[in-house]
């Protein structure tokens, strides 16, 4: 790894003490491979005499005999050299292994990663850039010990959830901050971000690291510098091309024509109270044979598989472009990437255009100027499959009957409008062909992304440096939803044609400012660092919706000849944070004790009086156990340290003005008023604010060990966690009767408990082959320890859609957040549980002693759950009989969406010229709520179609089935309110997968090609899953965002919820990278 | 060396944290305060800001949660109206199937005490120095207080005890209110209401502006309390230091001395106004105010004719037509309920709809055969009618058989402009009848107040048409249990009635004889079972009041679910 700063610093002293009359000493600097090494650092020991390789890992140095030089680079063993005779020494390093000489970039600072006291994780930037991914966080899955990266569902170009070490909040975001280039920015879009443009990328994980982030660390923080040019390079143009192709891995097993046929027959059939009345005119089941005719007509009729044409393989292009180079003082990189990748299902696509610019100048030997200007433009389009209140597209994608009516006379039965089908059909009005609809759908969302980042670095003196960074992020965009005439919306709602246009624009801008101070007394060092920090956010929201257009031949770009107009709305918000904060590292005895302290203290606008102010403080400690005198004679172990830390850190991510009392216009909220209905706007308290809004804030103990054994070969780390998070900011539910349903305030505590492992080996290493294997596992124990006042548990509703009204999901003090909440399925009713008379087909089935039922009668096939333990008999206090009745007291845990453990197992091989790269990645023993199945399986009394499993419904023919009857005892046997999550839905999701395979080989290449490397690769994503959930993929959890997209308050609460949720994709990529 | 090295450091660091502390003078910055919002001590400032927050408080009535549907379908399952959709899982209470979870029961109390609260800082925050004459001050804090009272009396009747909210939510301990007893709500209710009935203008005065709450509104709300005191649950005989029945009398009498009176010439008349947007307030003494404000992107409509309108058949596109979803369908009573000559019938339940498809691309009026078919829906708030509701096969000759009546036209598939009742004044007259009934027998006081009703509606006096219903107290009250049903049907009152009355459940036994004795009913159909569900599902212990909802439950620390829910 080379770092930008680390060789500024070295340039620096460089020119600034670079003083000699000795001889001159030359010579090249090669790996293993004797490949030139550029950039790599050599002092004099004991001065500060020193200098630096070129492109062509040539040097050229003064020293005297008995000098010793030091050669050093970071990712590789540094070696010393003392001087004899010879002016040339030539230099061949070994790679580092554990790396310990890492630079690790922390708030506002850095220091090498064997003097870390907190736990800092890194990721390669070249692991980074092999995958072949849209954006960067797709490459991070399973890469990292303590960070749970997962997706939603698998829409292009949609961010991905990162939590790292468990989620502290309960109903605000768990997501880290990013700081990129010093810029702390909260709301982080991966897309803006080329994953070539990165050059380091770190984790910081525990409160030591984080602290210094003050209310925003809580999270963790994900710190990315991008890359500059190298001073004194070559300029070196890099080309990166791939190109993918990508299948869902999965379908759901639909009815088919001939099944749905039959379903229908049988939901007639159990309509007629399970006589068989084909000829009876006025029967259902007559009815249905008039309509479809003979049913055997639909054996082998192939019908339309929606999901067939809803999904297909879809193509994805990466091409990257990139120019760096440098002289002695001033050094450039530009870059610039597409992304252009069609989803798998029809319509959605992403597409992202990236630029930066970035340069650095020395203007003298004290004052740096760096800069870099990065913008990116987005634009991610087509259905969303969850959105749209009971319309979802995979339900229709899903309901849609697979096969209409072959019965040419099926017209007498539509009167005398004669048949068509789909027009004709009242059930089939209520859904719409989903392929129509998707194709007749246009939804953009367009962004535009600026970041700019700045920062001066002035050395007061040899000790004393002085940075300031300044930046801007804004990210300006648009959402265009237009339905043409061909849509659901457009033919048969109320809006017709219809466009609508939500535009945005969010702004972060940040100074920071900070004096730093470096000082070696003999044997110990001696850094502080000493900062302020002001940031101001805004928002700016607008909302266009024209309804009603005469034509959809303009589409979105000419909404001015709709018919109806809605009211336009606008918003704007703003919030700004006031910090100082400090850092002392202290360094004893040559960094075998090592001892860091932060501070910091934050002001933000979002609280008011005394709760404005909160401060963070830190502490950790770190003991070289190798350096010991005692361990010298243990050879084997290369370094052993000992970490430990403890630290106070916050989350702030409340609305910006929840700690105000507000009342506001409320389009919804007016009334009419006089005899010509005059519309009066409506005002209503709209914000009820608690007065004592606060911070959240957790504290988090670490101790972690970092050890390298046998040469390096095998290093690893360990750590050990423990999370308490106190006044959480949580939306928490209200009694309603005060006229809120929940409200923003600081209640309850979260605690998060885990262990991280990461083994890194260098399993062989032979002069050809080479192979490396790295594992991580993470453990996360969450647990509520309160919540508020008087308050046990919190249930939460998904909103599933209108019917479904249901809280599926608690979070219940003493337990996880987030656990599935239900019934639990007991077998259905058969016949032998009832009285009824044998004789008369009409006689009602009444249910025996004994036995539990529910609200309405229950019939044979009805489903059946257990009656809890709700009544207490005999008096001990502990229930230990049911009630008789299922109710919604009968309802409890049913499920637990945290995995006990997750990880990812890497290894890399390499032969001559190729090299392999091969990532597995598994979540193990959690669960997952397939809604899907909870809505879709049942039969209903419509001719929808249904699931597979919908054929298997109870009838007294088939009675060993889990699938209700259509029918029972007169009722319907839909599930109601309180009835529809059981048991049966909770399924197993732990899962392994071949996440990541990359072959790759490198042209073996003549210079005189012109170019310096040329590399081709093959990979594979998400290959094959082992798992025995039945959905599309077990990692999926779209809680958060039914209905609505961004709603993070829900993430946390709703956890692997799997409804409606876009299937994960299977990707196969072919790139070439060219140098020269 | 080391000294002078300390002074360039302590300098030059002194000079950037003085530029730097002037960057941000700390903490004036970070005052902000909402840009889009009034921040609470900045509102009731203007005239302005009172009469939103006055629309803010009324809307809530208007609301989904209340007579924007919940308050009109809750009333289904009885022998006046049964839910007209025999699947699906929404609105339970009209199929008697409901739970603590539902939505529905959620949404209602919610909408409710969310007008509460509002009402609570009105009337806490609007500043009496700030208003020249008194009368002004008290008409605004009485038309709140009539809207607080209105609210709770809503709570009252379909959830008995409740807890007493007068002042606004101030922080998380605000959880947690007991329910009163039910003498104290209705206490309370009486008091907000007599503060109104004091302060508000009559509708009849010049600055009275329609849709708001009158003198006479408030009179007739007080008269339901009272009535609902003298009925079940609590079954007062003395409340608020009166007689209840008595109390009903005198404030029926208050809204008849303010000269309201049955103003329109046909029962017809009255409902043509709702739904043409007409105000007459002598005889509509309160209304859900709805406007049709789609057409230029106003949320000012409401669903009244949509969900409980008269059916339109056929699967052409609606856009722009006057349909429906015909929540409510009439009970075979309708059938054989009505006197000959009874002209409210015809309007109530027509017993016709329109199909319009491809064949009828301009529509037909078929006539429904029976209560128990498809298309069978109640007629009161009707966006279309016949063009000639009287001949059928005349308005099916027609180019167009049928009319839109709402207004302004076009109209919007799903959203309408039509009004809804809250108070009319048949039911004072009904109401006073009741009281006086109850404290005096079917006195002429008593019988006359029937009889403006009657005649109405094109029948005779009682005495003549229907001498044994005047032969006793029994036999009068048994009248007006079904005159209620004739004159009010569909305006969201039977099952409250039913319910103060303490005869739900004889009645649902009356529904589901009703049904099974009709000769279209056949027994082993699903769909014609289903439409006495309330019935089947009616357990006497749980359905004469609604569960408290489960998040009310589960946060209010002092208040437990009913014992017959838990």
């Amino acid at each position: 790894m080379k770092n930008n700063i680390y060789i500024l610093i070295v340039t620096f002293f460089v020119s600034l003490l670079g003083y000699s009359q000795n001889t001159m000493i030359t010579g090249t600097v090669t790996d293993q491979d004797k490949l030139p090494l550029a950039g790599v650092n050599i002092i004099v020991k004991g001065t500060s005499t020193g200098t630096m390789t070129d492109f062509d890992g040539s040097y050229s140095i003064k020293a005297k005999t008995g000098d010793i030089l030091n050669f050093s680079i970071i990712g590789m063993t540094s070696k010393t050299i003392t001087v004899a005779n010879q002016t040339v020494i030539n230099v061949t390093l070994k790679e580092d292994v554990a790396q310990l000489d890492e630079v690790v970039v922390v708030g506002y600072g850095s220091v090498a990663k064997k003097d870390l006291t907190g736990s800092v994780a890194t990721l390669k930037a070249e692991t980074i850039e092999s995958v072949i991914t849209a954006n960067f966080d797709e490459a991070l899955t399973g890469r990292i010990a303590g960070v749970d990266v997962s997706s939603n569902e698998g829409t292009p170009g949609e961010p991905l959830n990162i939590v790292i070490r468990g989620g502290n909040s309960i109903t605000s975001s768990n997501s880290p901050l990013y700081v990129i280039n010093g810029l702390p920015l909260e709301d982080f879009d991966p897309a803006t971000i080329s994953a070539s443009d990165i050059e380091t990328f770190q984790v910081l994980k525990d409160a030591s690291a984080t602290a210094i982030y003050g209310s925003r660390g809580a999270n963790g923080v994900i710190v990315i510098t991008t890359k500059s040019g190298k001073t004194n390079s070559k300029t070196e143009v890099t080309l990166d091309v791939s190109t993918s192709l990508q299948e869902i891995t999965k379908t759901i097993d639909v009815l088919s024509p001939y099944q749905y046929v039959k379903y229908l027959e049988t939901q007639a059939i159990a309509k007629d109270g399970y006589q068989f009345l084909p000829d009876e005119d006025g029967s259902f089941l007559n009815f249905i044979y008039k309509k479809w005719g003979d049913l055997e007509l639909y054996r082998n009729v192939k019908g339309v598989d929606y999901q067939d044409e809803a999904f297909n393989v879809a193509h994805m292009t990466r091409a990257n472009l990139s120019v760096r180079g440098g002289n002695d003082k001033t050094s450039v990189s530009f870059s610039s990437g597409i992304v252009n990748q069609d989803g798998v299902l029809i319509t959605t696509g992403f597409k992202r255009w990236n630029n930066n610019f970035t340069i650095s100048h020395q203007a003298n030997d004290r004052l740096n100027f760096w800069g870099s200007i990065n913008y990116a433009n987005s634009n991610r389009r087509g259905a969303r499959l969850r959105i749209g209140g009971s319309n979802q597209l995979l339900k229709k994608i899903i309901l849609f009957r697979p096969v209409d009516p072959l019965n040419p006379d099926a017209g007498e039965l539509e009167g005398e409008g004669g048949y068509i089908p789909g027009v004709n059909d009242n059930d089939f009005f209520d859904l719409f062909d989903p392929i129509r609809d998707m194709k007749g759908t246009t939804r953009e969302d367009k962004a535009h992304n600026i970041r700019v980042n700045t920062s001066i670095t002035y050395n007061i003196n040899k000790d004393l440096t002085f940075k300031t960074t300044n930046g801007f992020n804004t990210t300006i965009g648009r959402e265009e939803l237009f339905y043409s005439l061909d849509t659901q919306q457009g033919s048969r709602s109320p809006n017709g044609i219809n466009g609508r246009i939500d535009g945005y624009e969010r702004s972060t801008f940040s100074s920071s400012n900070t004096l730093t101070f470096n000082r070696k007394v003999r044997r110990n060092a001696f850094n502080a660092v000493f900062g302020t920090e002001y940031v101001h956010n805004t928002l700016f929201e607008s909302r266009l919706w024209n309804k009603n257009l005469p034509t959809d031949e303009f589409g979105i770009n000419n909404l001015n000849i709709a018919t109806q107009p809605t009211i336009a709305t606008t918003n704007a918000a703003q919030n700004k944070l006031v910090s100082f904060f400090g850092r002392a590292n202290i360094g004893l005895n040559k960094n075998k004790y090592l001892l860091t302290a932060t501070f910091r203290g934050d002001g933000s606008s979002k609280f008011q009086g005394d709760y404005r102010w909160g401060y963070f403080p830190s502490f950790s400690g770190a003991w070289q156990v190798a350096k010991e005198g005692f361990m010298d004679n243990v050879n084997f172990i290369n370094s052993f340290k000992i970490r430990v830390g403890w630290g106070l850190t916050g989350n702030n991510r409340v609305p910006n003005y929840a700690s105000i009392n507000q009342f506001g216009i409320v389009p919804s909220q007016g009334y009419v008023f006089g005899n010509d209905e005059v519309f009066q706007p409506g005002a209503i308290q709209t914000t009820f604010a608690v007065p004592d809004l606060r911070w959240e804030t957790t504290a988090q103990t670490n101790i972690g060990v970092d050890f390298s054994i046998f040469d390096s070969r095998l290093s690893g780390t360990v750590d050990y966690y423990e999370k308490k998070t106190e006044d959480l900011l949580l939306n928490a539910n209200m009694a309603l009767s005060t006229g809120f349903v929940t409200v923003q305030q600081n209640v309850g505590a979260v605690s998060n408990k885990g262990f991280e492992v990461t083994l890194s080996g260098l399993v062989v290493d032979s002069k050809d082959f080479k192979w490396r294997s790295s594992i991580n596992v993470s453990t996360n124990k969450n647990k509520i320890l309160s919540l508020n006042d008087g308050q046990e548990f919190i249930k939460s509703n998904p909103q599933l859609g209108f019917t479904s009204n249901e809280t599926y999901y608690i979070s219940e003090v003493g337990q996880p957040v987030g656990m599935m909440y239900g019934l639990e399925y007991d077998g259905l009713y058969q016949v032998d549980d009832f009285i009824y008379d044998d004789s008369n087909p009409a006689s009602p089935y009444t249910l025996k002693d004994g036995l539990p039922s529910y609200g309405v009668g229950v019939g044979p096939g009805s489903v059946k759950y257990v009656d809890q333990l709700t009544v207490d008999t005999n008096g001990d206090g502990i229930p230990d009989a049911g009630d008789g009745v299922i109710n919604q007291n009968d309802r409890k845990t049913i499920g637990n969406p945290h995995p006990k453990h997750f990880g990812g197992f890497v290894n890399d091989f390499k032969y001559k010229n190729f090299d392999l790269s091969v990532l597995m990645q598994w979540s193990y023993d959690f669960d997952v709520f397939n809604a899907n199945k909870a809505l879709w399986e049942y039969p209903i009394n419509n001719s929808f179609s249904r699931l597979a499993g919908a054929a298997d419904a109870w009838t007294p023919w088939n009675t060993d089935t889990d699938v209700a009857a259509h029918w029972a005892n007169g009722n319907p046997t839909y599930p109601r309110a309180g009835f529809k999550g059981d048991t049966r839905f909770i399924e197993d999701g732990s899962y392994l997968r071949l996440k990541t395979i990359t072959l790759g080989y490198n042209l073996p290449l003549d210079a005189k090609t012109g170019f310096t490397s040329l590399r081709l690769a093959l990979s594979g994503q998400n290959l094959v899953t082992w798992t025995n959930y039945s959905g599309f993929d077990p990692e999926v959890g779209v809680g958060s965002s039914i209905n609505q997209l961004d709603n993070p308050s829900n993430g946390s609460l709703i956890r692997n919820l799997d409804f409606s949720a876009y299937p994960k994709n299977r990707t196969y990529s072919l790139s070439v990278q060219l140098k020269f | 060396m080391i000294s002078y090295k300390i002074k360039t450091i302590y300098n030059k660091g002194l000079l950037i944290l003085g530029i730097l502390a002037t960057t941000f003078s700390c903490s004036k910055t970070l005052d902000l305060n909402p840009e889009a919002n009034w921040a609470a001590e900045d509102f009731y400032a203007s005239e302005s800001d009172i009469e939103a927050a006055l629309a803010g408080i009324y809307s809530n009535i208007a609301a989904r949660g209340a007579f924007g549907r919940h308050l009109i379908l809750f009333d289904l399952g009885t022998d006046e109206a049964i839910r007209n959709r025999d699947f699906g899982s929404d609105n339970p209470v009209g199929h008697n199937d409901h739970n603590p979870t539902d939505v529905d029961i959620q949404l209602l109390w919610q909408t409710l005490y969310k007008g509460i609260n509002n009402a609570n800082n009105f009337i806490k925050y609007i500043d009496a120095s700030k208003f020249e004459d008194e009368a002004d001050f008290n008409k605004y804090v009485g038309e709140v207080k009539f809207l607080r009272g209105f609210m709770y009396y809503h709570l009252t009747v379909w959830f008995n005890e409740v807890p007493l909210r007068l002042e606004p939510v101030l922080d998380q301990s605000s959880n947690h209110v007991a329910p009163s007893p039910l003498g104290d709500v209705y206490t309370q209710i009486i008091a907000d209401l007599t503060f109104a009935a004091e302060h508000l203008p009559s509708a009849f005065d010049s600055d009275y502006k329609a849709a708001h709450a009158n003198k006479g509104a408030a009179h007739a709300m007080l008269a339901k309390t009272y009535l609902k005191a003298a009925g079940y649950p609590l079954r007062a005989t003395e409340i608020n230091g009166k007689n209840p029945y008595q109390a009903v009398k005198e404030h029926c009498q208050a809204v008849m001395d303010l000269g309201h009176n049955l103003n329109m010439a046909s029962y017809k008349d009255v409902f043509l106004n709702y739904i043409q947007n007409r105000y007459d307030y002598s005889e509509s003494l309160l209304e859900v105010a709805y406007s049709n404000g789609t057409a230029l992107g106003i949320p000012s409509g409401g669903p009244i004719g949509y969900i409980n309108g008269l059916t339109w058949a056929g699967n052409l596109s609606k856009i722009g037509l006057p349909v429906e979803q015909r929540f409510n369908r009439p009970t075979p009573l309708h059938d054989f309920i009505y006197e000959e000559g009874d002209t409210r019938k015809s309007w109530n339940v027509p017993n016709y709809n329109v199909l319009r498809n491809a064949k009828y691309p301009n529509g037909t009026i078929k006539i429904v055969p029976n209560v128990l078919a498809g298309p069978s829906a109640s007629g009161k708030f009707r966006r279309w009618d016949a063009v000639y509701p009287d001949d059928i096969p005349l308005s099916n000759e027609q180019l167009q058989p049928w009319i839109t009546l709402e207004t302004p036209q076009p109209v919007h598939q799903s959203v309408t402009g039509l009004n809804f009742p809250l108070i009319r004044f048949s039911d004072v007259l009904l109401m006073y009848a009741e009281a006086e009934n109850e404290l005096n027998g079917p006195t002429s006081v008593a019988q006359d107040a029937i009889n403006m009703v009657r005649n109405r509606a094109g029948l005779d006096n009682l005495a003549t048409a229907k001498p044994e219903a005047i032969a006793g107290k029994e036999a009068f009250f048994n009248e007006l249990v079904d005159e209620r049903l004739r004159e009010l049907c569909f305006e969201g009152l039977r099952k409250t009635d039913l319910i103060r009355w303490g005869l739900y459940e004889e009645k649902l036994n009356v529904l589901y004889q009703s049904i099974i004795n009709y000769p279209p009913y056949r027994s082993g159909n699903v769909t014609h079972n289903r439409k006495f569900s309330a019935y089947t599902n009616f357990d006497p212990s749980k359905h004469l009041s609604l569960p408290y909802p489960e998040q009310e439950v589960d946060l209010n620390n002092l208040l437990n679910q009913k014992p017959e829910w838990q």
